[in-house]
C-alpha cells in the first residue's frame, strides 16, 4: 500500500488509511457492466463478433485459444473524483492516501465484477488474465470500443476525454479471454506501462495486482 | 400548426429507435445516423409504424449525431441531421396533427472540470446540431438522456441561441434519484425551469416501476409540464444482447398512472416498440390529469444541492470577497486559486448554505477571474453560489458557465442596472438579488425602499423572470452614522415580505461600523431582522455570535424540532475551554519538530513564537528549509514514505502561509522568492495529483509556483512563462499517450522561451523518455526536483 513495505508501516498511517478508505467507500457509487462476446484471435488483434476489434499482439496471444471473451467496465462514479479534487486543495497528505485508496477500491470492484463473470461461466470455462487498454500494446483509444459495445456511457456513466482517458477517473475497462484451459492469470510486469519506473519492481517485487 | 403543449391532452411520443434498428439488423457498434443517408426507407418505416400506433410526435434519427460521430461516419453533420429531420417531416406531412422532433443526446465527452471539454465548445457542438435540425424544419427539440446537468445546460443555451422552437429536456436518473454525475431531480427542475425549457422530465435508465418515485418528485417540484419516457423495464443481458423485462400491458398501465398523476408528455425509451405505444394510446383514452401544478418556489442550486428560501434561515457566506482582505488580494493578483478554494471549503464546513463570490479588484480582469473562480469552486464545493459583481460583463460570463441555478448579486432600481442585469438573469436561468436603491440613492424610509423593491419586481416580471426569482436586500446602514436607519431597514424587510411576498437577504455586519464591541450589535441586529422575516443573512459563517443568534432563533421559532440541532451544537459548552483545537499535548514544539511530526497547528504556533526573534525570510531559510531537507533525506532513504513526507510538507506550508500573510501585510512582496516556476499537467492528461505533490513541496522551498492545472495546452504554458517571467517549467504526464504532448510543449517552449529550463516527471517517465521529449531534467519525485533546482 502506498509503496510502503510491510515492516515500515506505522500504526498511525495504518489508522489514517482505514479512516480515509471509509471516506472513499462513502463517496463512491461502484457500478459495473460486462458482456460476453464471440471472438476470433488474429495476429495482432482480437475480432469481436465480426463487428469491431481490439488491437494488441499481447492480447491476441493471450486469447489465442479462446472462442469467447468478456468485455468489462467498472467505475467508482463522479463523487470520488470530487472528493479527490477537494482533498488536493485541502491537504495533500490526505490526498495521496485517498488517491491510493480509490485505486485499491476500483481494483476491488473490478475483481468483484470479474467474479460475477466467472459465476456466469460453465465449469469448463476459465478466464485468462485481465487486459486493459494502455497495458501491453493495446492502445488506450480502444477503450472507446469497449465503452460503446457495452453502452457503458449510458449504463454506468463512463466516458472518455479527447485523449482517451476514462472519466470518472477511477474506472477500468478490460478484456478478459474465456478459455477452455487454465492459463496464468498473473499480471506480467514486462507488459506493464509502468515497467521502467515501477518502484516495486526495482525492489525486486511487484505491485501484487492479480497476483492472488 | 405549430407544436404546442396543451394542459388537457396527453402528448404521446414514440418509443425506441435503436431497438427498432437492431430488429432490422443494425449491428452493435454501427452508426445509426448513417442510415438516414444509406437507408432512409428503413427510418421512414419506423416513424410510420409509431404514427400508426397512435403516437403524436416522432423523434428524428439524430440522437447521437454530433461532430465526432459525423467525423467517424465520414459525412458532414448537417447532412446527417437534416436528412433525418426531412424523413421525419415527410412522415408527418401525410398525417394531421403529427410532429417531428429534433432529437439531441449527450455528446459523449465530459465537460471541464471533471473532463476536458470546455463549456463553450460544448455549446458550439450543440449549436451546430440545432442549426441543422431547425433549418431542416423540425417542429420541436428534444434534449434527452443527459446525465450531466452541466452538459444539458450547454445544450439548452445552444437551443435558445439558435432557434425559437419549443424545447423539452429530460435526464436519466438512477434509482436513488440522482444522475451518474450527481444531479438531483430538484436541481434539474430548478435549473431547467429557469433556463426556459417548455417541459422537463426523465427518460431511459430504468423501467416504469423504478421510475415511480422519481416521477413523484418531478411532479411535486416542477411548475412546468413533466415528461416521462421509461425503458421497457430493466435490461437482461443474454449473449451480449439486451432484453427488457416489462410487458406491453404493464408498461401501458404504468404510463396511464403517470398521466393521471399529471405527466403531460409520455413515450418510451430502450426496448419499447410500436406495440408498447399502441397499448399506451389505448389506455390513455379519456384519461385526464388530477394534478395541480405546484407554485414556483424561490430556490437556487448546484447540481447536487438545492436550497429554498423561506423554510429555514439560510446563511450566505461572505468571505470570498477581496475587499479589505490583503492575503486574498495578493492571491488573486498572483492568479492563485488555492486560497479561494480553501476559504470556500472552510465556509461550507462552518455551515454556510450559499457562498457569495466576489472577485472585484481594480487591477485584475474581473470577468475572467469571476468565471474562473466559479468553475474552480464548483469543482470542489457543492454549495450553490451567489455571483457578486457590479460589472454586468463579469456577471454574464460567470452566470453562463455556472453549473445549476445561481443567485445574481445584484440589480438595483436604476434604469441602467435593470436594463443590463435582468436580461442576463433571464437568459442564464438565475435568481436575482435586488438592492433598494435607485438614481436618487437609498430612500431613508421603509416605504421608499418598498417602492423600489416593487419596481424591481415588476421590471423583472416584464423581462419574463417570475417574482419568485427576485429577492430583495433592504440595505443595512451604519447605525453610528444614521441611527434611525436600522429601524427603517427592519421595517422594510417586513413590508417587502408582507406586501410583495418576496424573499429577503441582508448583509448585516455593516450596521456596527464605528462602534466598539461590534459583535454585540451585529448579532442583535441579526436576531431583530430574523424576527421581521429575513430569509438569508449574508455573513461570516465563522462568526460565533451570529451563529449562536441563528441557533437560538431557530429553537425559539420552532424551526429546530426538539432543539436537537441546538443541543448537538451547544451541549457541554459551558465548561469547555475558549476554543476547540486539534491540540493533543500541553508541551510545545520547535518548528523543526512540528514539521518533522507533520503537526500543522503546532507549526503555526512555533512560527508565531519565532517571529519575535527573527524575520519571516530568516525563518524560511534557517528553520523551514533545513527541516524539510532532513525529512526529504529520510524519504529518499525510505525511512519514511509519501504520506509522511506530505504531512510534513503540509505542516511546513501552514507555517509558510502564516509568514506570507505577514510578508503581504508588511508589503515586502514576493520579490524574495527563489525562482518562479510554471507547473502544469500537459494537454490531454487529466491526472494531476503528481503535479500537486511537487507543487506543495517546491512551495515550501520558497519557489513561487504558478499552477496552470491539468490538461493544459502548450500555448497556455508559453503564455504563462512570458507573463510571469518564469525561469523554470515543470511538466507532468501520467500516460504514455500524453508523453507526446509533453514533447510538443517543450518544442514550443524552446522556440518561444529559449532560456527556460524544463523539468519533467510522471508515472511512465524515465531518463531516456525525458531525453526524447527534450527536457533539461527528469525528476522521479518531488525531492529530486528540489535537488535539481539546487540547495539553498
Amino acid at each position: 500500500m502506498l509503496g510502503i513495505p510491510e515492516e515500515k508501516m506505522t500504526a498511525e498511517i495504518q489508522g489514517r488509511i482505514g479512516e480515509l478508505y471509509r471516506r472513499i467507500r462513502e463517496a463512491s457509487v461502484p457500478r459495473s457492466v460486462f458482456a460476453v462476446f464471440d471472438i476470433e484471435a488474429h495476429d495482432a488483434e482480437v475480432l469481436f463478433e465480426d463487428s469491431f476489434s481490439i488491437r494488441g499482439r499481447d492480447l491476441a496471444n493471450i486469447c489465442r485459444d479462446c472462442k469467447k471473451a468478456a468485455l468489462l467496465a467498472t467505475t467508482l462514479g463522479s463523487g470520488t473524483d470530487m472528493l479527490l479534487r477537494r482533498s488536493q486543495t485541502e491537504d495533500m497528505s490526505d490526498a495521496v492516501i485517498l488517491d491510493a485508496c480509490a485505486s485499491a477500491e476500483i481494483e476491488r470492484v473490478t475483481d468483484m465484477a470479474e467474479s460475477e463473470i466467472i459465476r456466469s461461466l460453465s465449469p469448463e470455462e476459465h478466464l485468462t488474465m485481465r487486459f486493459s487498454p494502455g497495458y501491453g500494446d493495446v492502445p488506450l483509444e480502444d477503450s472507446k470500443k469497449i465503452i460503446s459495445a457495452l453502452s457503458a456511457d449510458r449504463r454506468i456513466g463512463l466516458k472518455l476525454t479527447g485523449a482517451d482517458m476514462l472519466v470518472p477517473m477511477k474506472s477500468v475497462t478490460a478484456v478478459i479471454g474465456i478459455s477452455e484451459r487454465i492459463t496464468g492469470r498473473n499480471k506480467d510486469c514486462t507488459l506493464c506501462f509502468m515497467r521502467e519506473s515501477c518502484t516495486y519492481k526495482k525492489r525486486g517485487g511487484s505491485c501484487g495486482i492479480q497476483n492472488k | 400548426m405549430a407544436f404546442r403543449i396543451n394542459e388537457h391532452e396527453t402528448i404521446i411520443f414514440d418509443g425506441a429507435m435503436g431497438t427498432m434498428l437492431q430488429k432490422r439488423g443494425l449491428k452493435r457498434g454501427g452508426i445509426p445516423e448513417l442510415l438516414n443517408l444509406t437507408a432512409p426507407d428503413i427510418i421512414r418505416s419506423i416513424h410510420d409504424e409509431y404514427f400508426d400506433a397512435g403516437c403524436d410526435v416522432v423523434s428524428a434519427n439524430t440522437f447521437g449525431a454530433n461532430r465526432y460521430k459525423a467525423e467517424k461516419a465520414g459525412r458532414s453533420l448537417s447532412e446527417l441531421v437534416s436528412s433525418a429531420v426531412e424523413i421525419a417531416k415527410k412522415a408527418t406531412s401525410c398525417r394531421k396533427g403529427k410532429y417531428a422532433a429534433l432529437d439531441i443526446g449527450p455528446c459523449g465527452r465530459v465537460l471541464q472540470p471533471t473532463g476536458d471539454l470546455p463549456f463553450e465548445e460544448a455549446v458550439e457542438i450543440f449549436s451546430e446540431i440545432v442549426r441543422a435540425g431547425a433549418g431542416a424544419g423540425a417542429d420541436l427539440i428534444l434534449l434527452e438522456t443527459f446525465t450531466d446537468l452541466y452538459e444539458l445546460k450547454a445544450a439548452l443555451i445552444a437551443v435558445k441561441e439558435n432557434s425559437d422552437l419549443p424545447v423539452l429536456a429530460t435526464m436519466s436518473f438512477e434509482e436513488n434519484g440522482t444522475s451518474f454525475f450527481g444531479a438531483t431531480v430538484e436541481s434539474m427542475v430548478l435549473t431547467l425551469q429557469a433556463l426556459g425549457a417548455d417541459a422537463l422530465g426523465v427518460n431511459c435508465s430504468l423501467g416504469p416501476r423504478q421510475l415511480v418515485p422519481i416521477v413523484e418528485r418531478l411532479l411535486l417540484s416542477s411548475s412546468i409540464p413533466v415528461m416521462v419516457q421509461p425503458n421497457a423495464g430493466l435490461p437482461i443481458f443474454e449473449n451480449g444482447e439486451a432484453r427488457y423485462d416489462v410487458t406491453t400491458e404493464e408498461f401501458a398501465d404504468h404510463i396511464k398512472k403517470f398521466a393521471e398523476d399529471g405527466a403531460l408528455i409520455v413515450g418510451g425509451c430502450c426496448g419499447t416498440d410500436p406495440d408498447y405505444m399502441r397499448l399506451v394510446k389505448e389506455r390513455l383514452k379519456g384519461v385526464t390529469s388530477r394534478r395541480h401544478r405546484p407554485p414556483l418556489r424561490t430556490g437556487v442550486c448546484s447540481p447536487s444541492r438545492s436550497v429554498f428560501f423561506g423554510e429555514d434561515t439560510l446563511i450566505i457566506g461572505e468571505r470570498l470577497n477581496p475587499t479589505g482582505k490583503k492575503t486574498l488580494q495578493a492571491a488573486l493578483r498572483a492568479k492563485d486559486m488555492d486560497h479561494v478554494l480553501k476559504e470556500a471549503i472552510r465556509q461550507q464546513e462552518q455551515g454556510a448554505h450559499i457562498l457569495d463570490v466576489n472577485m472585484g479588484l481594480p487591477d485584475i480582469d474581473e470577468p475572467e477571474m469571476l468565471k474562473k473562480a466559479v468553475i474552480e469552486i464548483q469543482s470542489v464545493v457543492d454549495l450553490p453560489l451567489q455571483l457578486d459583481s457590479s460589472d454586468p460583463n463579469a456577471l454574464e460570463k460567470a452566470a453562463r458557465v455556472y453549473n445549476g441555478k445561481p443567485l445574481i448579486n445584484s440589480v438595483n432600481g436604476k434604469k441602467e442596472s435593470l436594463e443590463k442585469i435582468l436580461p442576463i438573469v433571464k437568459k442564464y436561468g438565475a435568481a436575482v438579488l435586488g438592492l433598494t436603491l435607485d438614481d436618487e440613492g437609498i430612500p431613508s424610509s421603509a416605504e421608499g425602499r418598498l417602492r423600489i423593491a416593487r419596481n424591481i419586481m415588476e421590471e423583472a416580471q416584464k423581462t419574463g423572470i417570475p417574482k419568485e426569482d427576485v429577492l430583495i436586500d433592504c440595505l443595512v446602514m451604519t447605525v453610528s452614522a444614521q441611527q434611525e436607519q436600522a429601524a427603517e431597514t427592519l421595517r422594510a424587510v417586513r413590508m417587502v415580505r408582507e406586501e410583495l411576498g418576496l424573499k429577503t437577504v441582508l448583509g448585516v455586519s455593516n450596521v456596527s461600523f464605528g462602534l466598539p464591541s461590534r459583535p454585540i450589535i451585529n448579532r442583535t441586529m441579526l436576531t431583530m431582522a430574523l424576527m421581521q422575516g429575513l430569509d438569508a443573512p449574508i455573513m461570516n459563517p465563522g462568526d460565533e455570535g451570529m451563529r449562536e443568534a441563528i441557533a437560538a432563533f431557530r429553537v425559539l421559532m420552532g424551526k429546530d424540532p426538539q432543539a436537537s440541532g441546538f443541543i448537538a451544537e451547544y451541549s457541554g459548552t459551558d465548561e469547555k475551554e475558549p476554543k476547540k483545537t486539534e491540540t493533543v499535548t500541553g508541551g510545545s514544539f520547535s518548528l523543526p519538530q512540528a514539521i518533522k511530526g507533520g503537526l500543522k497547528r503546532e507549526a503555526e504556533k512555533a512560527t508565531e513564537a519565532l517571529l519575535s526573534k527573527m524575520g519571516p525570510l530568516k525563518i524560511i531559510e534557517r528553520e523551514i528549509i533545513p527541516s524539510l531537507d532532513s525529512v526529504g533525506k529520510e524519504y529518499e532513504s525510505q525511512t519514511i514514505f509519501l504520506p509522511q513526507l506530505m504531512k510534513s510538507a503540509e505542516a511546513a506550508k501552514a507555517s509558510f502561509e502564516l509568514l506570507r500573510r505577514i510578508i503581504a501585510k508588511e508589503g515586502q512582496a514576493g520579490s524574495e522568492v527563489r525562482a518562479k516556476i510554471v507547473i502544469a499537467t500537459v494537454q490531454g492528461d487529466i491526472h494531476d495529483i503528481g503535479k500537486n505533490i511537487v507543487k506543495v513541496i517546491l512551495e515550501n522551498y520558497n519557489f513561487r509556483m504558478i499552477d496552470l492545472g491539468k490538461d493544459v495546452p502548450p500555448e497556455r504554458i508559453v503564455e504563462a512563462v512570458k507573463e510571469h517571467g518564469a525561469e523554470i517549467v515543470g511538466l507532468s504526464a501520467l500516460m504514455t499517450t500524453t508523453v507526446s504532448s509533453m514533447k510538443t510543449t517543450i518544442d514550443l517552449l524552446r522556440k518561444e522561451c529559449p532560456p527556460v529550463k524544463v523539468i519533467v516527471g510522471g508515472a511512465v517517465l524515465t531518463d531516456s523518455l525525458a531525453k526524447y521529449v527534450g527536457a533539461d531534467h527528469y525528476a522521479k519525485d518531488a525531492m529530486e526536483a528540489v535537488r535539481i533546482l539546487g540547495p539553498k
